[in-house]
């Protein structure tokens, strides 16, 4: 029998998740005993790498001046409904760390905003590494623009923090031998390969799909990497249609009424910000998902602005286990996490990117904290680059990890369905799988990867 | 199957001409603006989402202090009264005050400056909309579920879409009307014509250049009004807006009623046909549609002025 697993690796329950009676009513599934792909993630103990070497080490002089971090995340344009609540996210955790004096208690971190809505992003870049000498770029939602600045940053030596985009050709193609660059959220790989083996192992009445994807390298990223998944896995589903809409984008009608034409069992979208809360809205009021099961794999942020569209039953995710409520308040920090966020700005952190600007902070700050400890010295920026290697750490999605010779943190996929309450919409049934069974080893690509599923 | 493929080309004609209806109120405006006044305002593309917005507050205010107690015939008459009166009349208020302060000036200046200007404008209206309505989506659909949906065979189409194209093919005869049939109207085109000339029989031609700015800003509004419930508004919508306003300027030519009507039925049909049929053309699709009217007619199908 297969078992449910939370990502601090604690049995949740026993069996299958409870999703039988949605896809029974949607007449999807083929009877219990399904298995979720759910495992063990075996974790190691490790829930503040800081401590590391603690006591044994440290003494040495930390730098007087505080720490400059270029915080870079769309605070304008439709991607603003995701990217304000990360740059709030990451004020907040900066305050924070602030309040308890800054890295190792004493090196204050000085945090500057800027707007990844601009046209030349590589300029901006340039700039905040060589003229305005940045400790630490800190950023990037946009897939786009983090394939176009990630050569950049290993050719200045210039310490990068990717924090949320996903797509997985940034370490597969445009910078396959990192040394600067890191990315401390998980892969389209956890997304796309999780909704397939969904289909493989819960959802097996599914007979033909379609996809809806954002026209850039995000949203053709994940529609590749899902059909390799789908041939991959042997996953007896007909591909009946793909769409690839603009990006940004406010009318959807007419790729809903194709939608409503090939009526496919299940929709595979990656759409997300403005754009997914278009979408959604309008597939509503054309009733595409009367009889389609839509799955949103990194939407799930959107319910916090339209509550009253999320119809109960659409399958969202999160890329990776965040989200405020539901059946995931499993740890402290979530817990801590989500409470001094409500305070703090009135609202609960739906954006999945208030989750990533947490890790991506705390990820540079537990390595420096722990190269200090370690060697009694303030690390270079090489040490930094060796101390982020490998780190693994406690956070309010459960344990983030960086498998040794990864620049590239590794997250469970998950995937709920909208559950819509009096006052907001909560996610039920939630199905973990396990991250092993969805992002590619280190020394394979994501695509080589899936080939040898 | 004859059934599906009548009921899908209905949907494909529905949405090209709820997309039209849009287009037309948002560019007719910034036609007729540039046509008599010789003003190219990108600024007018912002009028439609501040429509929205404010019509989204309306709503919400509207169905928080009443909710469902008037009932649908109560409440529709509130949301229609609110999205279509209200809203355009406080917006072109706004505009008007606007025209006075930051477009005025503008008026003798070069089509460049005027544009570098305007644009300077958008991004602070937008900037002003991220203020007041927060930089997450705003969507009020109350008035769009209300009226609910019809089937079709294997669909369903939502009403609001139908009343949005009923409601602007009205405000398109009444446009016509004035300016084909009344006094003020042949005047209005006769200054697109030639200002000057108006001006020395006597005519009060800068009060007629504020009543079409105000015609224009409020047929924004509307637009953005309509538009609303079946989509949510976030910052970014007008610069949008402005390219698909200035599809219309040159695909229907410079200050005519009949090339912004046709040039947004030519866009939103080819829009969606396209979008459904050839998707991969989505975004080029009005851009090359413009390249082809400009290389056949550079002053756009109906446009007698220079571009």
């Amino acid at each position: 029998m297969a078992s449910s697993f939370d990502p601090d690796g604690e049995i949740v329950k026993s069996g299958v998740p409870n999703i039988r009676e949605k896809v029974g009513r949607r007449r999807f599934m083929k009877g219990a005993g399904t298995a979720t792909v759910a495992a063990s993630m075996g974790l190691a103990g490790c829930s503040n790498p800081a401590k590391q070497g603690g006591g044994s080490a440290g003494g040495g002089e930390i730098p007087s001046e505080p720490l400059r971090m270029a915080c870079i995340g769309f605070t304008s344009g439709p991607a603003s409904v995701f990217g304000t609540p990360m740059m709030q996210s990451a004020r907040m955790v900066v305050d924070r760390i602030n309040q308890e004096g800054g890295i190792l208690g004493e090196r204050e971190i000085e945090m500057e905003e800027f707007d990844e809505n601009v046209d030349e992003i590589v300029q901006q870049y340039r700039r905040l590494a060589t003229q305005e000498d940045f400790d630490v770029i800190v950023g990037y939602i946009s897939s786009a623009n983090v394939l176009s600045i990630a050569p950049i940053a290993e050719e200045l030596g210039q310490p990068t923090v990717v924090w949320d985009t996903g797509t997985t050709d940034l370490f597969d193609k445009a910078n396959k031998d990192p040394q600067y660059v890191f990315r401390t959220c998980a892969s389209s790989s956890t997304d796309a390969i999780g909704a397939a083996r969904l289909l493989q192992t819960a959802l097996t009445d599914v007979e033909t799909v379609a996809g809806v994807n954002q026209d850039y390298a995000f949203g053709r990223n994940n529609w590749d990497l899902f059909t390799q998944a789908i041939e991959s896995l042997g996953i007896d589903v007909e591909i009946v249609d793909s769409r690839f809409t603009p990006f940004p984008n406010d009318d959807y009608s007419s790729t809903i009424s194709a939608l409503n034409s090939t009526n496919p069992d299940f929709i595979y979208s990656s759409h997300w910000g403005g754009d997914a809360v278009n979408f959604i809205t309008q597939a509503n009021s054309q009733g595409l998902f009367d009889d389609t099961l839509p799955c949103f794999t990194a939407g799930s942020h959107v319910i916090g602005n339209i509550p009253d569209e999320i119809p109960e039953g659409i399958i969202f995710g999160a890329r990776g286990p965040h989200y405020p409520f539901g059946t995931q308040q499993w740890n402290s920090l979530h817990e801590q996490f989500v409470e001094n966020y409500q305070s703090e700005y009135g609202e609960p952190p739906y954006a999945h990117g208030a989750f990533h600007a947490w890790q991506a902070i705390w990820a540079y700050v537990y390595s420096i904290e722990r190269a200090y400890n370690l060697s009694g010295q303030y690390p270079t920026k090489d040490q930094w680059v060796k101390s982020m290697e490998g780190i693994g750490f406690n956070s309010p999605s459960g344990f983030v990890n960086m498998p040794q010779g990864s620049h590239n943190v590794v997250e469970p996929s998950f995937y709920g369905f909208s559950d819509p309450q009096e006052d907001r919409v909560d996610l039920r049934d939630t199905v973990w799988i396990a991250p092993e069974h969805v992002n590619p080893p280190p020394s394979m690509t994501t695509s080589e990867w899936i080939s040898s599923l | 199957m004859v059934q599906q493929f009548i009921s899908e080309q209905l949907v494909i004609i529905l949405n090209g001409l709820s997309g039209a209806a849009t287009l037309f109120l948002l560019g007719t405006g910034m036609s007729l603006i540039y046509g008599m006044l010789n003003f190219l305002n990108l600024a007018h593309a912002a009028f439609l989402p501040l429509g929205a917005y404010l019509g989204a507050s309306l709503i919400h205010a509207t169905v928080g202090a009443v909710g469902g107690t008037l009932g649908f015939v109560g409440l529709f008459v509130v949301f229609f009264v609110l999205l279509l009166v209200v809203v355009p009349v406080t917006v072109s208020a706004i505009g008007l005050a606007m025209e006075q302060t930051a477009f005025k000036p503008l008026y003798g200046l070069e089509d460049d400056y005027q544009l570098l200007a305007t644009f300077g404008v958008i991004l602070m209206m937008e900037d002003a909309m991220k203020f007041i309505w927060g930089g997450q989506p705003v969507s009020a659909t109350a008035p769009a579920n209300l009226l609910g949906s019809f089937s079709l065979p294997g669909r369903t189409y939502p009403w609001w879409s139908v009343l949005t194209i009923l409601v602007t093919v009205l405000v398109a005869a009444t446009l016509y009307y004035f300016f084909e049939e009344t006094r003020l109207g042949k005047i209005t085109l006769a200054m697109a014509e030639d200002d000057e000339a108006v001006s020395f029989t006597g005519i009060d031609t800068r009060s007629i250049h504020l009543k079409v700015f105000v015609i224009g800003i409020a047929l924004a509004a509307l637009g953005g009004a309509l538009y609303l419930p079946l989509a949510s508004m976030t910052t970014g919508l007008a610069l949008e807006f402005v390219i698909l306003a200035f599809a219309v300027l040159v695909i229907g030519g410079l200050g005519s009623l009949k090339g912004a009507i046709t040039a947004s039925l030519i866009i939103g049909m080819v829009q969606a046909y396209g979008s459904y049929y050839v998707p991969v053309l989505e975004l080029a699709i009005v851009f090359l549609l413009m390249a082809a009217v400009m290389l056949v007619k550079p002053t756009g199908l109906f446009g007698e002025i220079e571009a």
